[in-house]
């Protein structure tokens, strides 16, 4: 899966999936790449505002590890409100508990599947 | 001085040159609909002549948002379920969406995620035809799409706002603009006659204890909006977590802990939901 992006969207981690080019098509960073924080910062000097990235944005989304760790980017700005910690703090129990399970389904899974072998 | 520049942004914003048009059928329905002795039927035969609208709306009605998935077959059966303010509305939402749908990446993802959100509040908290609560969450950011093709430049000025000095979108527009997408909105649900209580949703949702008719709407689309952001899918043009609005959970007399089974819904029926897309795919 590929999904385009704009660049304000990108986040570090994610991977291109198609190399990004100069206006003449000459690439200048190569499909696969991982993005860092200096990375997009460049991107975004170069004046580049879509990229093509890896990944389908609802298995994001759906993704309680990556919930947990995307909570302190999306409240960087609400940590001063005790009413928004402590609705972080329900928000990191609740994807914390969801992952675990996801894990030990995994976990079962996998051992289900050796059982059968 | 203000209020200058708030009276011509609006002149420009509702600029009915360049606003994006409704179907024709709707005004037809829309009169129809005034004289309490037409059938449903007949409103149906209205919107069913126009074929590729009414896929549209059928195929938004059987999505997960609404609760009835994949259970309508026709227009009339959608009017009798649903309710011809929620069919207008998904007739005003797939039509500004359908001709703006890049002018702001993943709004459409946003809104039908917070479509999602507000109706699964909605049911969560025993509210009486959840679907009206599902569509105000869809036109709740309909300003930000109507601002963004008639003001491009502030619209532009917007965006770097948010990027520069790292505020949400709302509090950029307020900053670049004077004011935000819920006053937008207002001037918009005027402008298309939208019922009352989607048009103090749409107006209120960012401040939902300032809603004086409708609070229970404007609750459940502000706990949406905070939910769908939660999950980050789609884009209402920042990548910030909104202030959830204590009260908000109060009006609807719920608690944070009430919420969880509302974050397993909205998790389990994503995956459905993302199908609803009506922009031409991308190569």
């Amino acid at each position: 899966m590929m999904q385009k992006i704009p660049l304000a969207l990108a986040k570090p981690g994610m991977k291109l999936a198609k190399p990004i080019t100069k206006a003449n098509g000459m690439p200048i960073i190569a499909s696969g790449v991982e993005l860092s924080e200096s990375l997009i910062a460049r991107l975004d000097g170069m004046g580049i505002d879509k990229i093509f990235v890896l990944g389908d944005a609802v298995a994001a989304s759906q993704n309680p590890s990556e919930r947990v760790a995307r909570l302190d980017r999306l409240f960087r700005r609400l940590e001063d409100d005790p009413y928004m910690r402590e609705v972080k703090a329900w928000l990191r129990e609740y994807f914390t508990i969801k992952a675990a399970a996801d894990a030990a389904v995994a976990a079962n899974g996998a051992a289900g599947g050796q059982d059968k072998g | 001085m203000e209020e200058d520049l708030k009276t011509s942004a609006k002149g420009q914003i509702l600029s009915i040159r360049d606003l994006p048009t409704l179907p024709k059928v709707l005004d037809e329905v829309t009169r129809l609909v005034r004289d309490p002795s037409t059938s449903i039927e007949a409103i149906a035969k209205v919107i069913s002549r126009d074929q590729v609208l009414s896929a549209k709306v059928l195929k938004m009605v059987n999505s997960p948002v609404y609760g009835f998935p994949g259970r309508i077959s026709s227009i009339q059966h959608s009017l009798v379920l649903l309710g011809f303010n929620v069919i207008r509305g998904v007739i005003i939402s797939t039509s500004v969406f359908d001709m703006m749908s890049k002018t702001m990446e993943g709004l459409w993802e946003h809104s039908v995620g917070c479509a999602l959100a507000t109706g699964l509040v909605a049911r969560k908290a025993g509210l009486k035809d959840p679907e009206e609560y599902s569509v105000c969450g869809l036109l709740h950011d309909l300003g930000k799409v109507v601002a963004a093709v008639q003001l491009p430049e502030l619209h532009k000025a917007v965006g770097e706002a948010v990027r520069e000095r790292d505020l949400r979108w709302f509090e950029a527009e307020k900053a670049v603009l004077g004011f935000g997408h819920d006053r937008i909105n207002a001037w918009l649900a005027q402008h298309w006659h939208l019922p009352p209580n989607i048009k103090e949703a749409m107006s209120s949702h960012h401040n939902p204890e300032r809603a004086q008719l409708y609070p229970l709407h404007a609750a459940a689309v502000h706990v949406g909006d905070f939910i769908v952001r939660a999950f980050e899918y789609g884009s209402g043009g920042d990548d910030q977590a909104v202030p959830l609005a204590p009260q908000a959970l109060t009006t609807l007399k719920l608690k944070l802990g009430d919420l969880d089974s509302v974050l397993d819904a909205f998790a389990a029926n994503l995956g459905e939901v993302s199908g609803v897309n009506f922009a031409p795919e991308e190569a």
